[in-house]
């Protein structure tokens, strides 16, 4: 039983994968494309957890721990980069064309 | 409050490595140990009591739980039927009269919460910038608001 | 009793993994960045609640619990952290927001105050 379910949940989350990547190539935003990348991280934690419980282990799920960690500090480093790029003073768009 | 309850997870912690009973009734008899310990503190120093706070500070979890799936339930009603019925906007909320932390932990229980996201923080921190999903009426929007709000001050940071 | 415990490992997963799927479609259809946040955050949140519950039902040890207990609270910690701040970004770059959008208090009060 817990056997299908991780076997279906397997199919779920790459489901879930691709459409995330499809958001990701998509995106009219960087902030959409760098959401699309918070939500892939998350699928991987899921990947990783249905793998623990596949193989009845606890190791897996610091696995987990630290792919969640990793993908949080992305897009803390994303987000960021989103704000100083397109923030602060804003430079004359006049001065430019000349 | 939380940092008694820090207290108490130390406590058990430092019972589970010292012991070596690394088992569910271990766990369990760390953790009434360390409260023990810190109801005794705190009756030793008079402080308002521990275990009152704990039960309040639970039931506001079981209150956030459901908030949380209700929250789930309806985003996932408005993604998986046809059509969109949102009318979003982004409301300014006032929390001048708490302090960082306080804001943080409740603009994290405003993003879990339904329909509602917080986008910024003014810089002197006296509002919250809230994207909400269902404000047709801005009053509405910002009473649902000011409900958590009211129970969270009520039963986590008020002690 | 396993049963029982098969049961509840299942009943967590397929929620637990539910509420992942309806999150990744959510970045797909909703219309806005903003939209599309709420789905992010509050839907992975949950779905990995209910899915580290059933691991740690499905495996049974205290070692188990102790490390989905951490990474519940990362999550629950990071993931509104990890929202807010790529709002706030998103807003500050400018982005479109819906156009049924009905009003922005906060473009409001910062076209009031020039950003500093």
């Amino acid at each position: 039983m817990v056997a299908v379910v991780v076997e279906a949940g397997i199919v779920a989350v790459v489901v879930g994968i691709g459409m995330t990547l499809y958001r990701m190539v998509k995106g009219p935003h960087v902030a959409d494309r760098v959401l699309a990348g918070d939500v892939l991280s998350l699928q991987v934690v899921a990947l990783v957890i249905l793998l623990a419980v596949d193989q009845r282990r606890a190791v897996s799920l610091d696995v987990a721990l630290l792919v969640a960690i990793v993908g949080f500090a992305s897009t803390l480093a994303f987000a960021q980069y989103i704000g100083a790029t397109r923030s602060g003073p804003q430079p004359p768009d006049e001065g430019e064309g000349g | 409050m939380i940092r008694r309850l820090g207290f108490d997870m130390a406590l058990a912690v430092l019972y589970l490595s010292w012991s070596g009973n690394h088992t569910w009734p271990g766990i369990l008899v760390g953790l009434v140990l360390g409260f023990i310990v810190v109801s005794v503190y705190d009756l030793g120093t008079a402080h308002p009591n521990h275990g009152r706070r704990a039960l309040r500070m639970l039931r506001f979890g079981v209150y956030f739980l459901t908030i949380l799936i209700r929250s789930n339930l309806q985003i996932a009603r408005e993604i998986m039927t046809p059509g969109f019925s949102q009318t979003p906007r982004i409301l300014r909320y006032p929390v001048d009269d708490l302090d960082d932390f306080q804001t943080t932990v409740l603009a994290n229980c405003i993003t879990l919460t339904p329909g509602t996201l917080v986008v910024d923080v003014s810089d002197d921190g006296g509002w919250l910038y809230v994207h909400c999903m269902y404000a047709l009426d801005r009053s509405e929007a910002i009473a649902g608001l000011s409900r958590l709000d009211e129970r969270l001050r009520r039963e986590v940071f008020s002690w | 009793m396993d049963a029982i415990r098969e049961i509840a490992t299942v009943v967590l997963l397929v929620s637990g993994l539910s509420f992942m799927l309806i999150g990744a479609w959510g970045t797909v259809r909703l219309p806005d960045a903003y939209h599309r946040l709420h789905a992010a955050s509050k839907c992975s949140t949950l779905g990995l609640l209910g899915l580290l519950l059933g691991a740690v039902v499905h495996i049974g040890t205290a070692a188990a619990l102790s490390k989905a207990l951490l990474t519940l609270v990362f999550t629950f910690v990071a993931a509104p952290v990890g929202s807010h701040m790529l709002a706030r970004s998103a807003h500050a770059a400018g982005l479109e927001q819906w156009d049924r959008t009905l009003s922005d208090e906060l473009a409001e009060d910062q076209g009031d105050h020039p950003e500093d």
